[in-house]
Formats: structure tokens, C-alpha cells, sequence
């Protein structure tokens, strides 16, 4: 059925029609906005950035709306991040431009303050005691200040005023406890009289329609730390120092006790795999967990939001003879050192973290607040969202412990997961052996040249007035050759078509391009300005190549990855589009669908693939179980324990379901082989695959070399799925190399290494893309002629 | 005719492009039914992450936390829609999409055909390096040119606008400019030297002449580059400040909390909700990448 043409213009006219309304109104909206954004009478402008999920935004919002009719003269921007917040930190403090007030987490709050980024906030706090004000000050909980506190003890700094906090807690199911007649430990309990709870729940709450497990142990970095404090043991020799203190017998104990209610004795959660603790949480507010925890204030909500979930919390448990100890976690509000108006950043800091904005989040109920009066009021414990024994969160802030800050906290919380966690979290290896590997990883760490050397300041202004020398000199040469050249006016308008993306290139891209180079040399933090980076010659680089496994690791499967779904992809895709392309019933309908994937939002990929590819209930795994039984086989769990082999050619499946781009490339390819060719090979008596190799395959030649060298680049820089979906875990059995890179510019700061890790790769891409123009010209044929 | 096979639905013809059949049997060849095998298998591969993505949307919460997917909820439950539009400020982040997208497509299309004219049908020293330069801008990951790239945007002023969304699509992306190149080189010589010798310009060559030629790869960079900027996450949130300029994919991003998804079901249908105008485009654009041109 053909459309008469008259209507197939209308249409086409149609859907102009559409677009251009759709950009007007889309024009409009944003104008409007754009004119809305900035009251024109303020002042004083003010930034301050948050993360939180969509209730803390708004929680915010509405303080911070009401500090502005408090102080009319001051207008505040809040920018809520969600996603990778130090990302966005990063690039506005390199640039010297951070926001005034921001979020500031106890656990980074050590690395902020090493490098000046935060303001002491000690001398506002005193003028304004002085002046009889602010007399809150002393109404915070100490231990939660105190993690804030620096310098000497009669020479106090501050550097940010905790906005919340919350203690660790044991969340139970009252109606598991019921059913079992097991009596709610309220008063405390032993881990001993823990492991007899679960063991009953279990047995005795077994339902038909779903597995219930009498517990469930949180067991990220943070929190496998409380259960090693409850066993009356530490990381750390000394609560500031460097030295681990591992392989304790008690450490051991907390470790050996975990894996057997897991894997052996089976009363605790155990579906191993990304996304662990996210399905354990589900897990409990589905009412299938008896027992949950170590876990934290902020759960509250999301527990008060289930009806039929009958819940309460209870202190952790700890070992005999052990003083029952919980974590506290906690957030302040801080200021940047930067700040263009500390004063009235000061206002609004003291605004939010003091009794008006606390009162405004205390009403959320995601934390506890860390003003005692407030938190001991009706506001906090009476609240009718609230557990029955809320009173727990502050009894076990007495015997709370904040985490000891040190420095490299990331580093050991990503040494701790890739070691530890792999033992508890994975059942892969004994804690004993795990153990031994983190204290060599962490001495090497700490002994690594790049950590301990002293170096001198990056020559910065030596390098700029180098750099325009050499890019004098450099133009002048260019210059030189170009006057050499013979240059009709054929060429020069050659350079007139090009001149946008020299434009881009000259201006937008270069500069970031060197600036990576020079700065791949040095010691640099993102939170700190250029000037900060310290001059370490080749170091980045000796130590990446020669004693860093996970470059070798990451390096290894991408390109496993790449050799993987590349080759295999562009098959299937060309397959696709050869058999879309004849003109048949349906192929429209094809051509459309192999499109609707690469519409998925890469934010969404995770909750989508992580459910696909679910050990137990994944539709993968449905679909391969049946024909798997039948040889005595089982599907893998492929980002749980068989990770190690399985992670990779996981994403290599993933891959194959965007296609549909390279599909429409190589359709349009097909669509503009003439069919006159094809007519006379018909003539000439060619069969079916001749036709296909003589004239398909060689018309198709340079998109098809398209094709292979776009995917090529982009397959070894796979990243955003990677990010989204598992960021590099188990282990780090899905660490692709670009991740690994954004992993340490972004996580550890370890920017100049990152730079480092980012000019290998561009070598390594730009030796394999050279190899592939160099084999080019034996199969690529721009006029369709193959010989 | 062939008869319609089973599980193709029966809506989707009228879609087609113009049609030049080669062969009128009266029957199923056996290629048609090995095409056939290959492509509903295909297209079941391809749909059903996203009707799980569907179903998953019009979950309740119970089944959703669950952490299954059922392929029919048993109830369905479309408030989930409209309460994650009002939870995103869908109307907003919409508009301002739309607004950045279709600047960066025009950019892209504008840009990416012009310069690959220039690296296709012109001779001039220093052409084949300068490719090769462009190109080995795609190869430096991108994750580590954001700091530096922020101090250029900043230094020009344009923090918290959408300059840095859309100015680059304007300055040509390398993979669209080659793909251009591609397709302007496979074009007949002989076509250019008539028209050079009818004494058309170089710019009426470039309008008159390739850009006809070429809809189909047009169409395939607008689709490219529509999505490509329908969906870019780390630029916005890296240069927007103001919550009311965010675009789609930093507003769907604001449903994972610190802790995860809260409710999954709100996050698949915002998706959905964001996916559904590029599928609209798609069943637009799609008809003109298969487009046969006639040539003799």
C-alpha cells in the first residue's frame, strides 16, 4: 500500500509544522523562566548544594524560602545534585567557583579541610556567642559536632554544623517476632541471642508464597565497621593513625559469624549479587526479613510508607563482655572557603542548622536531629510518624562512635570491599586470606611514591609562557609549510567547509586536551584550584604500569568486552538491516522497534538490567534454565558469585539490545546502492550470495568501516551502563577501564592519575584505530569498485 | 502478495516505505521465511526489556519493591504516571528539553554535513591529518576533559546557561562529521564535475546536489544526535545550577535517592513518560532512512 503522494506531503508538512510549535512553546516555556529566575532588587546571591532524594529537596527548599522573606536583601540558589555530586563539586572548585553553603559528610569532611576548601567557621560562631546570640551552639549533641571539630583543644576550628545525624538500629518485623514468640529485645541483646532469633524466625515463618529470613545484615564498608566495633575490635591500631590493625581475633570472629548465618546456617539474607543491600532492604519491607541492621534513621520513611510492614527498631546487638556501640553518621551544612559573602552565608548556614531549619527537616523524620533539644522534644519522638521506640536513636547516640576520619577514607573503603567484602559478600575465599591481602594492599598503598613524595609546585606561569612560545613558533612553521603548499581557490574553500569544527577544535577542545596531558603529570585534587597541583614527572605513570593490578585487570576486560560485542554486534546488526531492508511486509514495523531501546535513559538502566539479569527470578535466567537442566547445567549468577567470568559477557549481551543505531546506519547504506547494480547482476545470471559479495558487501564497504571504527572507540570506553548499573562491583569484576579512570579523578581525587590512566587509553585507541585504517584500504572501496 | 505471517501485527504496513518490489511470487520464499524467523525473534529480544519497562510502571508498590517484574501486573496502576510527572516537574524539564534538542540537532545536521563536504570533495594539504586529529579528539575519554573543559565555559561566561549544551553540537561531532564524510565520498565523481562544469557553486553543489542525495544518513544523524542530547546526563549536571532549567535525564536521575531507588515504579514511568517522545519522532524519521533513491 502506497501513500498518494499529495497526503505523503501534507504529512511531511504536517510534522515541520509540529516541530516548530513544539520549539515555540518549548522557546517560551524557558524564556519564561529564564526571566523568572533572578529577583532583581537582591543583593547578595547565595548558592547552596544538596543531594538527598526528592523529600529532602523539598524540605530544603521550604528552609531556605523562608530565611528569604527573613532576609529580603539575600537570594539563594539551590541546586539539588543528584547523581555524582562531587563531579559537579569538583569542576566548580577547580574553577575556583564553589557554592557558598553545601553538604558536607563527616566521612569527606577530613579530605575538604586538607586541602582549605572548606571556612572555619569558629570565629563567626564566637562573635556571635559574644553578642548573647546563637546560644544553641552548645544544645548540639557532642559527639556529632565534634566530628566537625579540628585544630587545638583551646583553639577549637569548626568546619561545618551538623545538620543531622542518625546511630545504627536493628530494624525488626513486630509480626515475624509474634508469629515466632520471640520476645522484641528492646533493652539490647547479645549476637549470640541474635543468632538463636533468626535461626526461629526462620523456621518458624516460613510461608508458602515467599522465603522468609529471620535476619538480614547490612555489610557495605560502613557498616561491617559498626559489627567490628560490636565485637569489640577495630580496623586501626590507634583512632587517628594509619596502622591497620586486621587480623585480631576478634575482627575474625565478626567475619566468621557473618559468613556462617549466611552461607552456612542460611537464617540471613543471602542472595548474593549487585544490589545486595538494596534487595535485602526490599526484602525486609516486603515483610519476608525478620531482622535488619545495622541501618540508619533515614529508613524510617520509607518503612512508615508500607501499611501492612509492622515495624520497630531495637539497639544492635553486641558481643559478651563487649559495651553495645553503634555508628553515628552524620551531615553537616559547611562553607567554602571561597565564598564571596561569608557573612550572609553565615546567616543562612546558621539558619538551616540551627533550630528553624532542623525543626523543618525533624518534621521529615529521615534523621534524627542533632540539636538535643529538638531531638528529645515531641517534635522528634512524638511525631506520629515515628517508630514506637524512637527514644533507641538517642539512647544509642551515649555509646555512639563516629567512623575515625582519615584522609583516604574511599581508598579504604574500595580496598576493604575488593578484599573483605569479597569474602563476606561474594563466599568467595576465607576472611583470614582476605584479610592478609587488605594489609598488604594498604601498606602498598600508603608506601606508594605518589602519596609520600614531596614535590614541587606544578610551574604553572613557566608553562603557559612556554606554551605560547611553542604555539608561536608552531604557527609559524605551519605557516611556512602552508606558503609552500600549492594552494588553489579549490583548497582554501576546503578550509571554509571544515572552518566550524576548526573553530571547535581551536577553542573548545584543544585547550582541555593539554591542560589533561600537563596535568597527567602532576599530584593534583579536583577540590583544590590548579595552582594547588604538585610537578611528579613520569610518577602517574610508572605507577600505573608497573604497580597497579587494577589497571592491568580493567585494561584486560575491556578488551574482552570489546572483542566480544564488537564483532558480534556489527554481524548481527548488518543481518538485521540486509533482511530490514527488502522491501517486505512488516520490515517498517522492524525498523521501528530495533529503534525503541536507544531511547531508554541510561539512569533507568540499572533498575531494568539488574532485574533482568536477577540470579533467582531474572527473566534471563527463567529463559535459561529450562534447556540449561536438561545437560545438568545451571545459568550463572551473573553479577553475583560468578561474576568473575560472567560480568563481562553480561554487558556484551546488553550491548547487542542498543543495535538499533548501527542498524540504521547500515540501513541507510543499503538504501543508497543503486538498484540498477543489482538489476544487472540479475542480468548476468548472479546468484543470491554473489550479488551479496560482489556488490553489497563493497557499496557497503565505508559504513561498514564506519561502523567498525566508531563502535571500536566506544566499546573501549564503555561507561555510563557500567556506572549506572554496577559501578565497577562485585569486586571489581566489572571495572572497565573508563570507569576506573572516572573512579579515581572522582572518588579517590586522584585526579593527575586519572589524567594518566586517560592518555594510555588514548594511545592504546589510537594504535588499534590506526591498525584499522592501515587494513582499510584493502576492503574499503569508495566507488563501489571491490578488485 | 505473501500472506502476513502469525505475530506480526496487522497495523504496521501502512508505515512502510514506497515500494519497489523486485519479486511479486504469489508465495513465502524460503529467505522470506528465514527473514521472518530472524526478525520476530529479534524484535522479541529487542521489546521485552521494555514491556517489562511498561508493566513495571503500572505496578503498585507492594509488587514493585518486591523486586520482580511481571509481565501482567495484576492490577494496573496508572496514578503512577502522573504522580511521577508531578514529582519531576515533567512540563518544565519537557520544555526545556525539547528547546536544547532541537538546537542541537539542527547544529549537528548543519555542521556535521558541511565539514564532512569539506573532508570528502576537497583537496587540500594537510587534509588527511587533520581527520586523523579529529578523530583522535573522540579518543581521550571524555570523563577526564570535563574539569578542564568547565574552566573554558566558565571563563566564557556560560555557567549555568545552555551554551554548553548546544554550542558544541554547532561546531561539529567528529562521529557525525565522518559519517558525512563517508557518504559524500561514495558519491559519483561524475555528478560533481557536471555540475562544477554547468558552473554550480560549491555551496549550491553542497545544497542542490549531496544534501538530496543523502537524506538517509541525514536522517540517521538527526535520530543519532536527538538522542544523544535527549538523554546526555553528565553535561547538564555538571553546568546547570537552577532546578527549574534541568533537563529531562537530571530530573528522571533525581528519583534515585542516597539510597537507592525508593520507588522504582515512579522511576520506570518517568522513563517511559521520557522515552515516549523519541519513539514518537522514530515513527516519524524512520520511514526515511530505508528511502530508496533512484539513480541512473
Amino acid at each position: 500500500m502506497r501513500l498518494p503522494d499529495r497526503l505523503a506531503n501534507t504529512m511531511r508538512w504536517g510534522a515541520v509544522a509540529l516541530l516548530a510549535l513544539a520549539f515555540l512553546w518549548s522557546a517560551m516555556v524557558v524564556g519564561r523562566s529564564w526571566l523568572n529566575r533572578r529577583p532583581s532588587r537582591a543583593k547578595i546571591s547565595l548558592r547552596v548544594m544538596i543531594w538527598g532524594s526528592p523529600n529532602e529537596v523539598n524540605d530544603v527548599r521550604t528552609a531556605v524560602r523562608n530565611f528569604e522573606t527573613v532576609y529580603p536583601g539575600i537570594y539563594v540558589t539551590l541546586i539539588p545534585v543528584s547523581g555524582p555530586f562531587y563531579t559537579k563539586l569538583d569542576s566548580m572548585l577547580a574553577a575556583g567557583d564553589p557554592p557558598d553553603v553545601m553538604y558536607v559528610s563527616a566521612s569527606r569532611v577530613h579530605e575538604l579541610v586538607h586541602d582549605h576548601v572548606l571556612k572555619n567557621l569558629y570565629p563567626y560562631i564566637k562573635a556571635q556567642l559574644h553578642k548573647g546570640r546563637m546560644r544553641w551552639f552548645h544544645n548540639y549533641f557532642p559527639k556529632v559536632i565534634n566530628a566537625f571539630r579540628f585544630g587545638r583543644p583551646h583553639h577549637p576550628a569548626y568546619f561545618g554544623l551538623p545538620k543531622d545525624f542518625s546511630t545504627m538500629v536493628m530494624f525488626v518485623n513486630l509480626r515475624l517476632f509474634h508469629q515466632a514468640g520471640v520476645a522484641v529485645p528492646y533493652k539490647g541483646w547479645t549476637w549470640h541471642i541474635y543468632e538463636r532469633d533468626v535461626k526461629l524466625i526462620t523456621e518458624r515463618c516460613q510461608s508458602r508464597n515467599a522465603q522468609v529470613f529471620g535476619g538480614a545484615l547490612v555489610t557495605t564498608s560502613r557498616m561491617l565497621r559498626n559489627i567490628v566495633w560490636t565485637f569489640g575490635s577495630h580496623f586501626f591500631r590507634s583512632p587517628h593513625g594509619n596502622e591497620l590493625d586486621f587480623i585480631d581475633y576478634r575482627t575474625m570472629r565478626a567475619l566468621h559469624f557473618i559468613r556462617n548465618l549466611r552461607y552456612r546456617q542460611r537464617t540471613v539474607y543471602n542472595r548474593i549479587g549487585v544490589g545486595f543491600t538494596q534487595r535485602s532492604l526490599r526484602a525486609f519491607l516486603a515483610g519476608r526479613v525478620g531482622i535488619i541492621g545495622p541501618w540508619g534513621r533515614w529508613f524510617v520513611p520509607q518503612c512508615l510508607a508500607e501499611p501492612q510492614l509492622d515495624f520497630d527498631v531495637v539497639p544492635l546487638p553486641h558481643a559478651r563482655n563487649v559495651k553495645p556501640v553503634s555508628l553515628i553518621s552524620t551531615v553537616a551544612w559547611g562553607m567554602a572557603s571561597k565564598s564571596r559573602h561569608p557573612h550572609a552565608a553565615f546567616k543562612l548556614l546558621t539558619y538551616l542548622a540551627g533550630p528553624p531549619g532542623q525543626l523543618i527537616t525533624t518534621r521529615r523524620g529521615l534523621s534524627v536531629p542533632s540539636l538535643r533539644s529538638l531531638a528529645y522534644s515531641h517534635h522528634f519522638l512524638r511525631h506520629h510518624e515515628s517508630p514506637h521506640h524512637a527514644q533507641i536513636f538517642l539512647s544509642e547516640a551515649v555509646g555512639g562512635r563516629i567512623v575515625p576520619g582519615i584522609r583516604e577514607d574511599r581508598t579504604f573503603d574500595r580496598l576493604l570491599r575488593d578484599t573483605i567484602g569479597q569474602s563476606i559478600n561474594l563466599d568467595s575465599g576465607a576472611p583470614e586470606e582476605a584479610a592478609i591481602q587488605m594489609a598488604q594492599r594498604w601498606r602498598a598503598f600508603l608506601h606508594s611514591p605518589l602519596r609520600r613524595g614531596h614535590f614541587a609546585a606544578m610551574p604553572w606561569p613557566e608553562l603557559i609562557a612556554s606554551g605560547f612560545v611553542l604555539v608561536g613558533f608552531g604557527a609559524l612553521i605551519l605557516l611556512l609549510w602552508a606558503l609552500r603548499q600549492r594552494w588553489e581557490r579549490e583548497s582554501l574553500g576546503g578550509l571554509v567547509f571544515i572552518s566550524p569544527w576548526l573553530a571547535g577544535f581551536l577553542g573548545l577542545t584543544l585547550f582541555p586536551m593539554i591542560l589533561s596531558l600537563f596535568l597527567s603529570l602532576t599530584r593534583w585534587r579536583p577540590i583544590t584550584t590548579l595552582s594547588a597541583a604538585r610537578f611528579v614527572g613520569l610518577t602517574n605513570y610508572q605507577q600505573i604500569l608497573f604497580h597497579d593490578s587494577h589497571f592491568i585487570h580493567s585494561l584486560w576486560i575491556t578488551f574482552i568486552y570489546t572483542a566480544l560485542a564488537l564483532p558480534l554486534g556489527q554481524v548481527i546488526a548488518l543481518v538485521l538491516a540486509i533482511f530490514l531492508h527488502r522491501p517486505r511486509r512488516g520490515a517498517a514495523a522492524f525498523r521501528f522497534i530495533v529503534l525503541i531501546p536507544m531511547a531508554v535513559s541510561s539512569v533507568c538502566l540499572g533498575t531494568l538490567w539488574l532485574t533482568m539479569f536477577n540470579d533467582h527470578h531474572g527473566l534471563i535466567n527463567e529463559l535459561l534454565r529450562p534447556p540449561l537442566q536438561l545437560v545438568g547445567l545451571h545459568p550463572p549468577n551473573w553479577f553475583g558469585g560468578d561474576a568473575r567470568l560472567w560480568a563481562t559477557p553480561a554487558y556484551v549481551i546488553m550491548s547487542f539490545w542498543t543495535l538499533g543505531g548501527a542498524v540504521i546506519i547500515y540501513l541507510a547504506g543499503l538504501s543508497r546502492i543503486s538498484e540498477s547494480l543489482y538489476e544487472a547482476a540479475v542480468m548476468d545470471g548472479a546468484s543470491g550470495i554473489r550479488r551479496f559479495f560482489s556488490i553489497t558487501l563493497p557499496m557497503l564497504s565505508p559504513i561498514i568501516f564506519f561502523n567498525l571504527v566508531v563502535s571500536l572507540i566506544a566499546s573501549l570506553q564503555i561507561f555510563s551502563q557500567a556506572q549506572v548499573m554496577t559501578n565497577g562491583r562485585p569486586g571489581d569484576s566489572s571495572l572497565f577501564y573508563v570507569l576506573y579512570i572516572f573512579q579515581q579523578g572522582f572518588e579517590y581525587f586522584h585526579f593527575g592519575y586519572a589524567a594518566a590512566l586517560s592518555w594510555l587509553l588514548f594511545v592504546f585507541i589510537l594504535v588499534l584505530t590506526i591498525l584499522v585504517f592501515r587494513t582499510a584500504r584493502r576492503y574499503v572501496s569508495y566507488d563501489g569498485v571491490w578488485l | 502478495m505473501s500472506s502476513l505471517p502469525p505475530g506480526v501485527p496487522p497495523t504496521i504496513t501502512p508505515m512502510g516505505p514506497p515500494r519497489h518490489r523486485r519479486h511479486t511470487h504469489s508465495s513465502l520464499t524460503w529467505t522470506d521465511l528465514l527473514a521472518y524467523g530472524v526478525l520476530i525473534i529479534g524484535s522479541i529480544g529487542f521489546l521485552l526489556p521494555i514491556l517489562f519497562l511498561v508493566t513495571g510502571s503500572l505496578q503498585n508498590h507492594p509488587t514493585a519493591i518486591s523486586g520482580r517484574l511481571h509481565l501482567l501486573p495484576s492490577q494496573w496502576n496508572i496514578h503512577n504516571y502522573p504522580a511521577a510527572a508531578h514529582q519531576m516537574h515533567f512540563m518544565q524539564a519537557l520544555a526545556n528539553t525539547i528547546f536544547v534538542t532541537i538546537l542541537c540537532v539542527a547544529g549537528q545536521i548543519i555542521s556535521g554535513s558541511l565539514v564532512g563536504f569539506g573532508f570528502a570533495r576537497f583537496k587540500f594539504p594537510g587534509r588527511d591529518t587533520l581527520f586523523i586529529i579529529m578523530l583522535a579528539t573522540l579518543m581521550l575519554p571524555s570523563q577526564i576533559t570535563i574539569v578542564p573543559q568547565f574552566l573554558v565555559f566558565r571563563d566564557l561566561g556560560w555557567v549555568n546557561t545552555y551554551w554548553p549544551l548546544i554550542a558544541p553540537a554547532w561546531l561539529g561531532s567528529p562521529y557525525f562529521i565522518f559519517l558525512f564524510r563517508q557518504a559524500f565520498m561514495q558519491t559519483p565523481d561524475e555528478l560533481v564535475e557536471a555540475a562544477r562544469l554547468d558552473g554550480a557553486s560549491w555551496f549550491r553543489i553542497y545544497h542542490r546536489l549531496m544534501l538530496p542525495l543523502c537524506t538517509p544518513i541525514i536522517t540517521v544523524v538527526a535520530i543519532y544526535s536527538f538522542l544523544g542530547a535527549w538523554n546526555e546526563y553528565l553535561t547538564p549536571l555538571v553546568y546547570l545550577n537552577n532546578p527549574a532549567s534541568y533537563t529531562l535525564s537530571l530530573a528522571l536521575a533525581g528519583f534515585k535517592g542516597e539510597y537507592g531507588v525508593a520507588r522504582p515504579e515512579y522511576l520506570l514511568a518517568a522513563t517511559a513518560l521520557t522515552m515516549l517522545p523519541c519513539v514518537i519522532i522514530f515513527s516519524f524519521t524512520q520511514r526515511f532512512v530505508s528511502r530508496s533513491i533512484p539513480r541512473s
